[in-house]
């Protein structure tokens, strides 16, 4: 589903991406692992087409990021580290406006708004500000806009940096649900037990470079859990 | 306007007038009771209390020999007491320095008519101004004069917020990430944005327009006007026309600088060297007299709209001004829609850390 060979980004001389390898099957939860700086928000803005890959090619639901953006952006549903929500509209006209922007009818936008709520546990605030709502709430609304056109992939970049314990594991839950309906996920985070929950495989990225990947389950069998994987990497030892 | 408002009610208002010493001079009190808007009262304070205290406007203070002295020809000083600082007392004062220089030259007949000589004397020439203007054209000239600096100002700020809302307020919001990766194109994107810039400059023209049509009608209905102003409404809608190229210039020239930026501040720092540069050019048509204009200053915009403004508004438009201010507007706004465009796709400066 998705395909990222060799690429590469490079912001002046500085190199934020290095030569990484990835595939992501249908239906597959990948996890992009890494400290701050590591390149997991780059790498994923190349996949969503915010960013134009330095070298490299990225094939998301068989379409090149290069020459075929609007595709690939039709094929996707990018959350952003950040929220990034307008105070002044409520919840619903966030969604619905992002709705019209990814060219869906006033009909579909309102039934896919309602599902979407319903989901989310959304419906008694979609008609509050979004200055009003909590920080959970606030994500709640970023991932309904996000997948709003119902894309087969979805790139969630740090889903639950920020938000307390109840609305991390909402989130991690629809994460969750999504994959069981199909959906294709690029999931980047620091927290390890986090992915270990949700992810099926992981690739664990630091300064640019994939330093391993693999599949969860096989990985924590050999190195006891993952914060062990990622620990070693980073450092280039076994423990 | 509401200033001129008030004067006209004061103005065709009763004013009280107190004369120290009204007694000796009965005809002196009727010459001021028969002006029209002035009435003679007593008071029992002193002149400045009762000026202050409301209870008149106004008190005159003549000698005691007022009449002995008209009649032997000699000279009689009149003191006025008034509160400059009231609209009331200044009108008041107007009215009675108004009598006085009738009465003066009244006086001055009479004593001349009895030594047989001709008043005319005293008045060598007499100057008749014709004015070949039409009412249209004089109040042109007026607008002429204020109205095309103060428009390009209110459109350049007019968009301005919208601008920079619309273009570093959504890297501030974080939101741009998220709109950037819609089906939507940044083509469609920067095309939507600017033209809500433009929609809102609109706006603001439309109300301003309206607001001075309505201000202007109503001051040519005062009295107190010595020259009536009209704004038509062919006149009105040709200054919208050039103004919404304008508007398009300025919306296109706003984004462009604003993308740049990382925050609102960081923009408003930007921006706020434009608009003095816009303020200077606006009033640059100040220096210049649109009677014997070359083409030069059409081509510098913002300066052109103001000068083409002006040749509207005084009914002396020039089809060739007009088409090379038009011409330079768009080439220049063309050239700001494409820089503000490739801003938007140049990620560099649109993920500046």
């Amino acid at each position: 589903m998705i395909i990222i060979q060799n690429l590469t980004k490079l912001f002046g001389k500085f190199k934020a991406v290095d030569s990484i390898n990835i595939e992501i099957n249908k239906g597959e939860i990948f996890g992009l692992l890494g400290l701050n700086g590591a390149g997991k928000t780059t790498t994923q803005r190349m996949v969503s087409t915010v960013f134009l890959p330095s070298k490299g090619d990225i094939i998301v639901n068989g379409n090149d990021v290069r020459t075929e953006p609007a595709k690939v952006r039709k094929s996707i549903g990018f959350l952003p580290t950040e929220v990034g929500l307008y105070d002044r509209l409520t919840a619903n006209e966030v969604v619905k406006y992002f709705g019209i922007l990814n060219d869906l009818d006033e009909q579909e936008i309102d039934e896919r708004i309602k599902k979407l709520f319903e989901k989310l546990a959304l419906t008694e605030y979609a008609n509050k500000r979004c200055s009003k709502l909590s920080r959970g709430n606030k994500q709640k609304v970023a991932i309904a806009r996000a997948i709003i056109h119902e894309p087969p992939v979805f790139i969630f970049d740090e889903p639950t940096s920020g938000l307390d314990v109840l609305s991390s594991r909402a989130v991690l839950d629809f994460t969750k649900q999504c994959k069981a309906e199909g959906k294709t996920i690029l999931y980047s985070s620091h927290l390890m037990n986090e992915a270990e929950e949700i992810c099926d495989r992981i690739g664990i990225i630091h300064n640019g470079k994939i330093l391993k990947t693999g599949n969860v389950k096989e990985l924590v069998k050999e190195y006891g859990k993952l914060e062990n994987v990622f620990i070693s990497s980073v450092r280039g030892e076994k423990s | 306007m509401l200033f001129s408002s008030t004067q006209e009610r004061i103005g065709e208002q009763t004013q009280y007038v107190a004369i120290i010493n009204y007694e000796v001079s009965e005809s002196f009190v009727q010459l001021i009771d028969n002006s029209g808007s002035l009435k003679v009262v007593n008071i029992n304070m002193p002149p400045d209390e009762s000026i202050r205290n409301g209870t008149v406007a106004v008190v005159l203070e003549i000698p005691k020999d007022f009449d002995q002295r008209i009649k032997n020809e000699q000279l009689v000083n009149i003191t006025i007491y008034y509160d400059a600082s009231s609209r009331t007392s200044t009108i008041a004062y107007s009215k009675i320095m108004q009598v006085l220089g009738m009465y003066r030259s009244d006086v001055v007949d009479n004593r001349l008519e009895s030594r047989e000589i001709d008043p005319k004397i005293l008045q060598p020439l007499r100057v008749f101004a014709e004015n070949v203007a039409t009412e249209d054209e004089v109040s042109g000239y007026m607008l002429s004069l204020i109205l095309p600096p103060l428009l390009a100002i209110i459109v350049a700020t007019g968009g301005m917020n919208a601008a920079i809302d619309l273009t570093v307020g959504e890297k501030e919001r974080h939101t741009l990430e998220a709109l950037l990766v819609t089906a939507t194109s940044r083509r469609d994107l920067i095309t939507g944005k600017f033209l809500a810039v433009v929609t809102t400059t609109l706006l603001s023209i439309a109300f301003i327009m309206l607001s001075l049509s309505g201000s202007v009608g109503y001051l040519s209905r005062l009295q107190i006007q010595q020259m009536e102003i009209y704004l038509t409404l062919q006149t009105s809608i040709i200054v919208f026309l050039i103004l919404t190229l304008m508007a398009i210039m300025i919306a296109a020239l706003g984004m462009a600088i604003a993308s740049f930026a990382k925050s609102f501040k960081e923009a408003n720092n930007y921006l706020t060297p434009m608009l003095f540069i816009i303020v200077i050019l606006s009033f640059g048509s100040y220096g210049i007299s649109i009677d014997d204009v070359g083409i030069i200053p059409f081509l510098i915009p913002i300066l052109n709209v103001t000068l083409v403004i002006q040749e509207v508004l005084v009914n002396n438009f020039n089809a060739i001004h007009m088409l090379v201010t038009i011409s330079s507007t768009l080439l220049v706004s063309m050239i700001m829609i494409i820089i503000a465009s490739w801003i938007f796709h140049k990620e560099s400066v649109l993920f500046r850390a």
